[in-house]
Formats: C-alpha cells, structure tokens, sequence
C-alpha cells in the first residue's frame, strides 16, 4: 500500500479532503520525528512502539578492501510490533 | 530511550501544532494504523512518507533452543513485521554524526575485547547440562561438522605458517615500509576532540575531517572523484567539477591512480546555495563528464547531460553545441523529473 492510497483511503473514512488529510499526515509524521530526535519512544496502539537507540562507535570489517575498519557513531531507528499485529500476521506469506 | 510518549498525548502535540480538532486527530492516527495493518495483510509492505516502510519477512522452521531450560525446541515457520526508517528520517536523527566517516585501521588489528560482564562466570559444575538432553544422532552431526572445519582449517594453517616463515629477500622491505606509513597516517589526520577525551584508549584511527576546497589532494587508496568531492564538498554529486579542472590528468573518471595530485577547485557559493557562476562551472563539467562517457561507451553519459539540460544553462550549452550530439540533446529534453542535485 502506497502513501497516496493511504490518503485516498482516510479522506473517504474520515470525510475529510484528500488535501487536509495530505497535510495533517505530513505535519503528524514530523511532529512523530522531532519526538523520536529527542530519544522518547512513541506507543501506537495496535501497531507497536517506535524508539530511537544510539549505537557506540565500533571496530568492524570492509569485505572489500579486506581491511578493518572503525565505523562511526549512528542513531537508528526501532521498531517492535505489538503483540496483536504479531500474531494477526503470523501466518501471511507475499 | 527510557521515556514514552502515549497516544493521548501525541494527539494533543498534533492538534496543537496543525489546528485540528483533537477527535480528528485521534481519529486519523487510528485509521492510518487501522490501514497499515490492511495494507500488510493486503500487500505485504506498507509506505508512510515522512516515516518509512513496513513489511513482512518470512521465516522458515528452523531448530532453537529454549534460552531459560536450554532444551532444544522446533521453531515453527512464521512472518515478521519489519520497519526501515526512511533515508531522510536517518539522516535527520544522525545530522549530529553527518560529518564522521567509517575509516580503516592501520597497524596490527587487535581482536574486538569482550564487553565485560558483572555477572561471574559460573563453575562448570553449576552450569545447567542441556547438551545431556540433545538425542546422540544431533551431538553426532556436530562432532561431523567440527570435524568437517578441521579438515579446512589445517591445511589454510599450514599454508599461512609456510608463507610467513618461508626465506624471501622481499621480506625486510616491508617492514621497513611499513611503520613509515602508519606514522605519515597519524601526523596527517588530526585527533577528534572527542577522542581526545579518552587517554586511556588507543588511537587506531582518527575520523576524517572535511577538507576545505581550494588546494590540491593526493589521491590514497580506496578514494574517488565521488569521496573526494563528498569529504571536501560534502556533496558527492558535485565530483564532475573535481574532473573539469583535472582533464589532463584523468582520462577515465572512474579510475583514479593513487599518488596523483587532484586540484580542488573553490565554489563561490556553498552546496545547497550555488551561486549562478559555479552552477556554469559545475554545468560545464558535467558536459565534460558526458563527453568522456560517450567517448567510452556508457549509457551513463546520457544521465549527465540531462541534469545540465534541466539546469537551463543554455549558454554553456551553445558554448559545447558542435561537440554534444543533438540527438542526444532531443532525447534528454523528453525525459521528465529533476535532479536532485543543486
């Protein structure tokens, strides 16, 4: 499912514009991605918990120059589902 | 992340900041997990711009084993919901840490230590014995495998051994060599701050700083037009101006020779911000770039002179009219979107 069928789909639910709901998606997914820069974990009920984990810098290897390497510090992104979607999706196979 | 933040109150931040009705608010969050859940029971994959994609990942049965009791358990075949976060959405939480880069350690590598543990390490006798209740036909397949290792092992051992004990003149050289590099290394690259921080840890090796743009730089192992023009740029996409400057030395953009001296040529403007000058400039050596391209015969070469023609610097354009190929010029104008580049 794409993004634009998402907003097709909650313009026609909620019986907003196609526009309003561009535009209140957006804003959420940034207000979303300023909580998550501030390290607070987001809870969506039915869907799961978002978190950002910060991950120390580390000796790795490079297969392709055969050498070591150190890799620098990163944020990323976390995502565990919940429980329900878990086990509502269990046994679908794409 | 130690704290969470709920969906009340997420809700009451969105209504906030947009004017929305809280209910609305409330009411779009639950349809959008409402449709992300359809989505994945539909297709499989679910995108949400500004955040990232979801998707299913399939796994097999596999054999486990139950980490409280250690007793070997059969993992039956199941889907996972997985989530990547979006490129933009990386690089916004990691603009902190855009400018580090991953660098190779010279020098002998030490092993990666252990992390040490608070907890200590149980006598053999107290460990629980879960490998009594594997049946003998699985301890037996192990002993195989093992021993399949072995028979691989021994014979690279043997090769390695006779390769490092083997009499060579070639032998002293290298370690003459060797430490001379490693010591050009260290007094080139200056220490990060925040490695300055901790004494107590070794410097293996020093985050490379961007260069300023201006001078000349000596091609090292491993680098490109591309990772020149990002460490000194921080734009990689702006390396054809690196080659406009460099036509005699470079034959092949692709392929660089280490040693060889690079000019770096200044921008008047900063990426993101170019001026109109050093937009002809950069137009003028993705010409260059495309001209060299279609003289090797790569269909890349097509790419390059679209992003100029996008740009609308006709006149650089007139100025390489009798060497671009009109029909390629036609082609290119047909073609729609916009470079990300500028």
């Amino acid at each position: 499912m794409t993004n634009s069928e998402i907003i097709k789909n909650l313009s026609l639910r909620l019986g907003q514009s196609q526009a309003e709901m561009k535009r209140l998606l957006k804003s959420s997914t940034n207000i979303i991605r300023d909580i998550l820069d501030k390290d607070i974990g987001i809870t969506m009920p039915g869907l799961g918990t978002f978190g950002s984990h910060f991950l120390q810098r580390r000796k790795s290897f490079d297969p392709y120059h055969k050498k070591f390497i150190m890799l620098p510090p990163k944020r990323t992104i976390k995502f565990h589902p919940s429980s329900s979607i878990k086990t509502e999706l269990k046994n679908k196979r794409f | 992340m130690n704290e969470k933040i709920t969906l009340a109150d997420l809700v009451d931040k969105i209504a906030e900041e947009t004017g929305a009705s809280k209910r609305l608010v409330h009411d779009l969050l639950i349809e959008t997990v409402n449709l992300t859940r359809e989505g994945l029971n539909r297709d499989g994959h679910v995108n949400l711009r500004g955040l990232g994609r979801f998707h299913l990942k399939w796994h097999e049965a596999k054999r486990g084993r139950n980490p409280q009791t250690g007793e070997l358990i059969e993992i039956p075949a199941h889907s996972r919901v997985k989530f990547k976060a979006e490129a933009d959405l990386r690089e916004y939480i990691n603009r902190k840490y855009s400018h580090l880069r991953s660098t190779i350690i010279e020098g002998e590598i030490e092993p990666l230590e252990p992390e040490p543990t608070d907890v200590p390490i149980k006598p053999e006798d107290t460990i629980p014995q879960p490998v009594s209740e594997i049946p003998t036909s699985i301890q037996e397949e192990e002993k195989k495998r093992s021993a399949r290792w072995l028979w691989l092992v021994i014979p690279l051992l043997i090769i390695i051994l006779a390769y490092l004990f083997w009499p060579s003149k070639k032998a002293p050289e290298t370690d003459v060599k060797e430490p001379v590099v490693s010591e050009k290394v260290v007094e080139d690259v200056p220490i990060q701050p925040e490695e300055a921080k901790q004494p107590e840890e070794k410097p293996v090796a020093e985050e490379v700083k961007m260069g300023t743009p201006g001078g000349q730089h000596t091609v090292k192992p491993g680098e490109g037009l591309w990772t020149i023009s990002r460490d000194f740029y921080n734009q990689a996409y702006l390396w054809p101006n690196i080659y406009r400057v460099n036509l005699n030395k470079i034959k092949n953009p692709d392929l660089l020779s280490i040693g060889n001296e690079v000019q770096i040529p200044p921008l008047q403007g900063k990426p993101g911000n170019l001026t109109q000058k050093d937009i002809e400039e950069i137009a003028e050596g993705f010409i260059e770039v495309y001209l060299v391209y279609k003289k090797l015969g790569k269909k890349k070469a097509l790419y390059y002179l679209w992003v100029v023609k996008k740009w609308n610097v006709t006149e650089v354009i007139d100025r390489f009219k009798d060497r671009i190929d009109e029909t390629d010029l036609e082609l290119v104008g047909k073609i729609e979107g916009y470079p990300r580049i500028k």
